[in-house]
């Protein structure tokens, strides 16, 4: 019986030039440092250069690499000495005797529909997503802009769901607050 | 935890919350992730569903960490940076020979 799901990857010039532009910028994205990145795609392709015969199809070639990629950023943003990170709980929901929520309740002037086309937009969106502490900076970049699932975080960064779930919940927080006053500027 | 005087209206939620089949707003919270990926069973959605009905705090909260959610998920398609020639050049050369 032949392995019907196994598909072969052509390891190639053109492999190169077809992937290389995206695992750079998600390599920077994770990494935050251009000569890491560099780093994190040459291990990446060497081991899909390794493993290609191991390919199996049953996800999309991109996600396969995008996988060994993420993996290979990670161990190298694993040994770096972390420094001291800024607490960003402060930024956390807060919460009253009865549990009820205490929030600035003014309407939000928060509009990304119109605006996540400006470049002023997007650069500070990724300057506020770069400023978060490290531990959470990660999280929310593989779930909301990597689109990994919290269950491959957990198991990518070691921790277990439950504090994958807290952490990207504080790290959503934390640039909830630190985008609000930008975004009513914006909207002027 | 922080200690505070109610509103009338705040008294009649925090009342309201308690009763069964509803949360507060810390337990609507700690729902938020796995409620906006789809995961949150049946009867506990129902409670986060009710509590959002009732709960302007949590609706607004809610609205802005979707929109906080877009925005970074935006960055996706933003984010082009220049390959180094020299990474490309290295990757090439490190392509092996057999295949």
């Amino acid at each position: 019986m032949p392995d019907t799901c196994t598909k072969s990857v052509t390891v190639n010039e053109s492999l190169v030039h077809e992937h290389i532009g995206w695992m750079f910028s998600v390599a920077q994205r994770v990494l935050k440092d251009e000569s890491m990145a560099e780093d994190a795609v040459q291990n990446a392709f060497t081991k899909i250069f390794g493993k290609h015969e191991t390919f199996e199809g049953r996800s999309s070639l991109k996600t396969w690499m995008h996988r060994i990629l993420v993996n290979e950023a990670l161990m190298l943003l694993r040994k770096v000495k972390t420094r001291k990170e800024l607490i960003v709980d402060h930024a956390a929901p807060t919460f009253d005797q009865y549990g009820l929520r205490i929030e600035d309740t003014r309407p939000s002037p928060l509009t990304p529909e119109e605006h996540l086309q400006s470049t002023q937009t997007r650069n500070i969106v990724r300057t506020h997503i770069d400023e978060l502490p490290q531990s959470y900076r990660v999280i929310i970049i593989l779930r909301d802009i990597e689109g990994l699932s919290i269950g491959e975080i957990s198991s990518r960064l070691e921790l277990s769901e439950t504090n994958t779930k807290v952490r990207l919940h504080r790290a959503r927080c934390a640039l909830k607050k630190r985008l609000a006053p930008f975004a009513a500027g914006l909207m002027t | 935890m922080t200690d505070r005087k109610l509103t009338p209206r705040q008294r009649m939620q925090a009342l309201m919350f308690k009763a069964p089949l509803m949360i507060d707003c810390k337990t609507f919270d700690s729902f938020v992730v796995d409620y906006l990926d789809g995961h949150l069973p049946k009867p506990l959605r129902f409670r986060f569903e009710t509590h959002l009905r009732f709960c302007p705090e949590c609706k607004a909260f809610l609205n802005d960490y979707k929109k906080v959610i877009a925005v970074t998920q935006s960055q996706k398609e933003t984010h082009k940076v220049e390959v180094p020639h020299a990474l490309v050049e290295a990757v090439l050369r490190s392509i092996p020979n057999e295949t």
